[in-house]
């Protein structure tokens, strides 16, 4: 059975594109692009890597990181944060909050393929 | 220009320093020699358009006869020393401006265009720490570029694509790089709107001081009951940010409220009867002092009467205009002198205040000069009052010449802490660049 991501980005042009390698590579692929439902949508799909954007339209993805971790059923879950600011501080606070890894757009498909692969065999 | 200790004496020793006879003189600007005699030995005041034609004639500045070129000069070298390593010197700088004009003020030019240069990155910096708009430019760039990269890396990597995928993916690419090219070109206005120098990046605050200088404070346009604020505000201010637009839309709107409800010759009617008696003009123009205040900061120049100032700080302190007058000298933005009047006012809004102030300078002949100044300062309610927050003010304090000498010792201020000569002022906030006080 395929492995699962979940794509939270708001930008339909990088989801199609992020999307098409990752089915590509035979990857099942769910996508999602409001910030406010997006923790709904996690625990419906149950993914097995989230790629999680910083900037979303109603809630912010340190917010929805945040509460991922404080929810048992998913708080496991390895993330993927993206972000279009490239700022020190804000690398800092998706690793505090718990993100797996941390890319500065723009990043190369290459690279989102090995972080996403390496997280769903060893998330640590 | 040798400084001399008052504008009359400037004159005289100008002219003296060009051989050119009281009488000849007065002859050219087109005055008695008796008025211009009186004039040099401090009898009679130097009015706007006399002292443009003396100025003019005797082949110097305005600024230079009102304020002595060599003392500001000083003051001038002082600042630029401490943007070195060298230790500030007054009597070296004396020195140096009256043994070699040229060079000290060549130097002096130069730190003036530093500070420009900082001012401008300090406000470059901070609209690129804070302004919303750039912060999503930049956000809008890197998503189009990431797009662009990751789309055109699929289509590079693709062998045989579905044709439809593979239009899609082009369409996609070209949307990007237009959003790419709109994101630029606002990026390109928001960091240069019309500016070719770093020196034109200002504050908006300075933006509108900078073109109200211009105009000596006097709007004429918005003297007409029927004018329309918006025209004179895009005419006048055309080319300024839209902060700078907004402050002076704020601006312009209160001086034509207030010059509809005090028509100018009613004004100058009153002045020429009272003069400056304060509590006499608000009592028979039926207004409060901040408007009256304001009022009399904006009449024309008019020969017979001094150009006052006009100072205004928000409730914080800091100063939101700046209209010096003869013998007071303001800071550009910031704070003032916490010996003020005008902070007085602030903590206690609703008493008036008023105060015989001189600021002590000292001339670079090392002698010591002030003019005295009375200052009127009081506080006005900003907003409109509720019973869940705290009023708050805003604290006007206007500047007037004084054309005899005061019977009491006027209270020395001083411009602000940084250059500020006083050595043991109760009121210092940060340490002096001039060491040597008075």
């Amino acid at each position: 059975m395929a492995r699962h991501v979940l794509l939270v980005e708001d930008e339909a042009n990088i989801v199609e594109a992020i999307r098409f390698i990752l089915l590509r590579d035979g990857w099942s692929v769910s996508t999602h692009s409001n910030g406010a439902t997006a923790l709904d949508t996690i625990r419906s799909v149950k993914p097995d890597v989230i790629v999680l954007d910083v900037m979303l339209p109603n809630k912010s993805g340190f917010d929805i990181l945040q509460d991922l971790r404080a929810d048992p059923a998913i708080g496991n879950t390895p993330v993927l944060m993206l972000t279009a600011r490239g700022q020190k501080k804000d690398r800092d606070t998706a690793m505090a909050f718990g993100a797996n890894h941390f890319m500065t757009k723009p990043f190369s498909n290459s690279d989102v393929i090995d972080v996403i692969t390496r997280l769903c065999d060893d998330p640590t | 220009m040798d400084s001399g200790t008052t504008p009359g004496q400037r004159v005289r020793k100008r002219r003296m320093d060009l051989g050119v006879q009281q009488a000849a003189l007065a002859r050219k600007i087109g005055i008695s020699a008796a008025f211009l005699n009186l004039i040099e030995h401090d009898k009679r005041r130097i009015g706007h358009d006399l002292l443009n034609a003396l100025a003019e004639t005797l082949n110097t500045t305005r600024h230079d006869l009102q304020h002595g070129a060599d003392g500001a000069l000083v003051d001038q070298l002082m600042e630029a020393s401490v943007q070195t390593s060298l230790e500030p010197n007054l009597r070296k700088a004396q020195e140096l401006a009256e043994q070699f004009p040229d060079w000290a003020r060549l130097i002096a030019a130069q730190s003036d265009r530093i500070k420009a240069v900082e001012n401008s990155l300090s406000n470059l910096s901070d609209r690129m720490a804070h302004d919303p708009f750039f912060s999503d430019t930049l956000h809008e760039i890197r998503s189009a570029v990431t797009s662009i990269q990751s789309t055109s890396s699929i289509l590079v990597d693709a062998g045989d694509m579905d044709p439809n995928l593979d239009r899609r993916f082009r369409e996609n690419i070209y949307g990007d790089s237009l959003r790419l090219a709109d994101a630029m070109q606002g990026l390109t206005d928001f960091m240069n709107p019309d500016a070719n120098t770093y020196a034109d990046i200002r504050t908006p605050h300075e933006e509108v001081f900078a073109i109200l200088q211009k105009t000596g404070f006097h709007i004429s346009d918005l003297e007409r009951r029927d004018v329309r604020v918006a025209d004179v505000v895009d005419q006048l201010f055309a080319g300024v940010s839209l902060s700078a637009r907004s402050i002076a839309m704020d601006y312009c709107a209160h001086y034509h409220r207030v010059a509809s409800v005090l028509p100018l010759a009613d004004v100058l009617a009153m002045v020429r009867h009272y003069g400056f008696d304060l509590a006499a003009l608000g009592r028979d123009l039926d207004v409060g002092f901040p408007v009256l205040f304001q009022r009399l900061a904006s009449l024309p120049p008019i020969d017979d009467l001094p150009s006052l100032g006009l100072v205004m700080s928000d409730a914080s302190g800091r100063l939101v205009h700046w209209q010096p007058c003869l013998g007071f000298e303001l800071p550009r933005a910031g704070f003032g002198c916490g010996l003020w009047p005008l902070y007085s006012a602030l903590q206690m809004p609703q008493a008036p205040q008023r105060a015989v102030l001189s600021q002590i300078r000292r001339a670079a002949s090392g002698a010591m000069e002030q003019t005295p100044v009375e200052a009127f300062a009081v506080a006005e309610q900003v907003g409109t009052l509720g019973f869940d927050r705290r009023p708050l003010y805003r604290a006007l304090m206007l500047l007037v010449p004084m054309d005899t000498q005061p019977t009491t010792a006027p209270q020395a201020v001083g411009t602000t802490c940084r250059v500020c000569q006083s050595a043991t002022c109760f009121a210092r906030s940060e340490p002096s660049i001039v060491k040597e006080g008075f």
